[in-house]
């Protein structure tokens, strides 16, 4: 996917549109697997660790998907962003090609684009990293990496109330 | 028709269909999400279960988990956390129940009242609105938290700093504070097990310490919904308003979920009553009224207005959305601190004339999602010209979260100003939804004292997070996180004092939106049923002939003996 910084604005401003107007760009389409690669990059380049990407990219598909269903899957309109940035970047490259510096190089790119004309791209693509680290982070795997003592319905951990107060004064 | 059409049983509706229900009322409650009357088994700890914006039990969208979430239009870079269903987005709050600060009301005199948001005071005395706080924090009820080991934490960090104890309820100085909560405290084996069979109730009585507060509270097992620890609306007034007739001489008020409020019907300049749709088989309805009050909270209710056609002669419906513009500061400590277990947040301070910090403890999933949000671009690559912030990815990420419970999190909650471009309009790009169009939810400028709040408080919760002996902290410069959405239909811009909106009779708003300023900065949700317990009196009063109550009786606790028989009677589950 190859696209001038014009086209992409254009393009990707109306991402919240394309799937309800059936505004179908094939151009703008990637197939699953370049979805696939372009968002485990995504994962990885987040959370740093491969292992968490496996258990995490599917589940980020998914609920990108699920946001806003559609014609044009959301995932396949936040891949060809990152991959339309990324040729940008370093031509030729989609996103999943670049270093980490590149990366984020990508997302200094996408975050300078001004609200007023590309304010969606920015909720977008603004919530990207954060939901990856979310999902990373809610997987058992995740819950091991942050040594979390996992599910329970209570823990010993009452320590008694502060100065003994139980009631604040009248 | 009935007496009174409530819209939406979040955090301020259900407030004014318990007390006017009880009043023996003809009340019907919608509400656009599910009911939530198996919430033993609806409701997840897993936070992907519970919290994912997309498929989440929590997330603003119907009951059917198969269709998509509700569509806002969202032009920058933020994050919009509301859950629909029955107790609203109380159902995932941290259940923080602290009064405003004076200084946000129109009778303050303090030497520090230019510090407050003054071109948007509130058009009532705090003085007025006391037996309103104290009528809800015995109806909740709210108690103050005990300490795990996070609390203990923050609150000997804060004495170190110097601040003084807060132990009145009332906020006159910079002082820290266990939370006041909407929660009940810990007794029985609650707090001192992990075992679930010891955490049955009766053997258990309120908090457990599961640190799950973001994801409902169905705890302690097995507890009548009146019990629960946390006292969402789903769990306190909501059940009352259910069996008025049980607990009090009213009469029952009826509640309708899966029925998304689509138009206020009016005539005449009046209200008379709600066509909504039904979410699961698309069928409309127009039921009548004497009185219709808005609840659906400050993005919906002010699209609800707009979508109604109804008069805007200010131009103010949904103008001056406040936030409380959230930060986030984390501290990284090579000792235990617990922070993902027990109550989501049970510690703050108050700077008046600034805002709040407060403790926040999270799951390792919100703990990531925290880290991860900022307007300051990648930490250690960019910065968008801010560098106090940047979101952790990488190995920064990983070292953060290599152990969740060494870590401690403060929530900076800033008094922001009325800004009239931070609003909700109807969206002009987002293709109209089957309930008509959609929100655009707009955060366009902050004033210099808002940005000034924020940077003071910030520096304190890393001042804060050190003196807690943490070895390394960030401060992360959140990209808007709205969990405290308020006053896009303000008291004194759009509604009176009364709440009842000025141009439209009979029509009254009752919940984030009528709030006229961002409280000074405390959490929104108290205040809110403060005033909607005012509201109702409001309404009696004036269009059912009734006295006001709140003077001269004392208010029935949601735990109450009484309100558990008839829970339990009814089979309210």
């Amino acid at each position: 996917v190859t696209l001038s910084r014009r086209e992409l604005l254009k393009r990707a401003s109306a991402f919240v549109v394309v799937a309800r107007l059936r505004w179908l760009e094939p151009a703008f389409a990637a197939s699953p697997n370049t979805v696939r690669r372009t968002l485990a990059a995504l994962v990885e380049f987040v959370v740093g660790d491969r292992t968490l990407v496996a258990a995490t990219t599917p589940r980020l598909i998914r609920t990108l998907d699920r946001f806003l269903p559609g014609p044009l899957p959301l995932s396949a309109t936040a891949a060809g962003i990152l991959d339309a940035t990324a040729a940008q970047v370093k031509p030729g490259a989609t996103f999943a090609d670049l270093n980490p510096a590149q990366k984020a190089k990508v997302f200094e790119a996408l975050e300078a684009l001004p609200v007023e004309s590309a304010g969606s791209i920015r909720f977008l693509v603004g919530n990207l990293p954060d939901l990856a680290a979310f999902l990373a982070y809610s997987t058992p795997l995740g819950w091991r990496r942050a040594r979390y003592a996992g599910i329970a319905q209570g823990r010993s951990e009452l320590k008694g109330y502060w100065q003994g107060r139980k009631a604040a004064e009248p | 028709m009935h007496d009174v059409i409530v819209v939406g049983a979040g955090g301020g509706g259900p407030v004014v269909a318990k007390e006017l229900a009880a009043r023996g009322l003809d009340v019907l409650l919608l509400e656009a999400g599910p009911a939530w009357d198996r919430s033993e088994r609806e409701w997840s700890h897993h936070e992907n279960a519970a919290n994912n914006p997309a498929t989440g039990v929590f997330r603003f969208g119907p009951g059917d988990r198969s269709q998509a979430p509700w569509a806002r239009d969202l032009p920058q870079n933020c994050f919009v956390w509301q859950s629909a269903g029955v107790g609203g987005s109380t159902v995932h709050y941290f259940g923080n129940s602290p009064r405003a600060m004076p200084g946000a009301f129109a009778d303050y005199a303090g030497a520090d009242a230019s510090a407050y948001d003054t071109a948007s005071r509130a058009p009532l005395t705090y003085r007025e609105l006391v037996p309103y706080y104290e009528w809800v924090e015995e109806t909740l009820p709210v108690q103050t938290a005990a300490m795990g080991t996070k609390e203990e934490q923050f609150l000997h960090a804060a004495a170190k700093l110097g601040l003084p104890t807060q132990t009145s309820k009332d906020v006159t100085r910079p002082a820290f504070r266990p939370q006041e909560n909407a929660i009940l405290q810990p007794q029985g084996t609650a707090g001192r097990t992990s075992e679930a069979k010891r955490l049955v109730y009766p053997r258990a009585k309120g908090c457990t310490f599961c640190g799950y507060c973001p994801q409902g509270c169905v705890l302690p097992l097995e507890s009548p919904r009146n019990l629960r620890a946390k006292r969402s609306t789903h769990a306190s007034y909501v059940p009352m308003a259910l069996t008025a007739d049980h607990w009090t001489r009213g009469k029952a008020a009826t509640l309708v979920p899966d029925a998304f409020a689509m138009r206020v019907e009016t005539s005449g300049g009046r209200a008379t009553g709600i066509t909504w749709r039904d979410t699961r088989t698309g069928l409309r309805t127009t039921e009548e009224a004497k009185v219709v009050v808005l609840a659906a909270g400050a993005v919906e209710t002010p699209r609800l207005w707009l979508n109604s056609g109804l008069p805007d002669p200010s131009g103010q419906v949904g103008r001056g959305l406040t936030d409380h513009y959230l930060d986030f500061v984390v501290g990284r400590l090579t000792r235990y601190t617990g922070s993902s277990k027990g109550p989501t947040s049970a510690a703050r301070i108050d700077y008046p004339g600034r805002g709040c910090l407060e403790q926040a403890g999270l799951a390792p999933g919100l703990q990531a999602q925290g880290l991860t949000t900022s307007d300051s671009g990648i930490r250690g690559f960019y910065d968008n010209g801010a560098p106090d912030g940047g979101r952790l990815i990488g190995t920064r990420l990983h070292r953060f979260l290599s152990n969740v419970d060494r870590l401690l999190a403060v929530a900076v909650i800033t008094d922001d100003d009325v800004v009239a471009e931070n609003r909700v309009t109807l969206s002009q790009t987002l293709t109209p939804d089957v309930h008509g169009p959609v929100a655009r939810v707009e955060l366009r400028r902050r004033t210099a004292r808002t940005l000034a709040n924020r940077e003071f408080l910030a520096a304190r919760a890393v001042e804060l997070v050190r003196a807690a002996g943490a070895k390394e902290v960030v401060r992360m410069n959140w990209a808007p996180v709205l969990l405290h959405i308020h006053s896009t239909m303000r008291m004194g811009a759009v509604v009176d004092s009364n709440g009842e909106a000025l141009a439209v009779e009979r029509l009254f708003v009752a919940d984030n939106s009528a709030l006229p300023n961002a409280l000074g900065g405390p959490n929104p949700t108290l205040t809110t049923q403060a005033l909607a317990t005012r509201t109702a009196e409001r309404i009696f009063a004036r269009y059912f002939g009734g006295d006001p109550w709140v003077a001269h009786e004392s208010p029935v606790p949601s735990t109450d003996d009484t309100v558990t028989a008839a829970v339990l009677a009814s089979e309210v589950t």
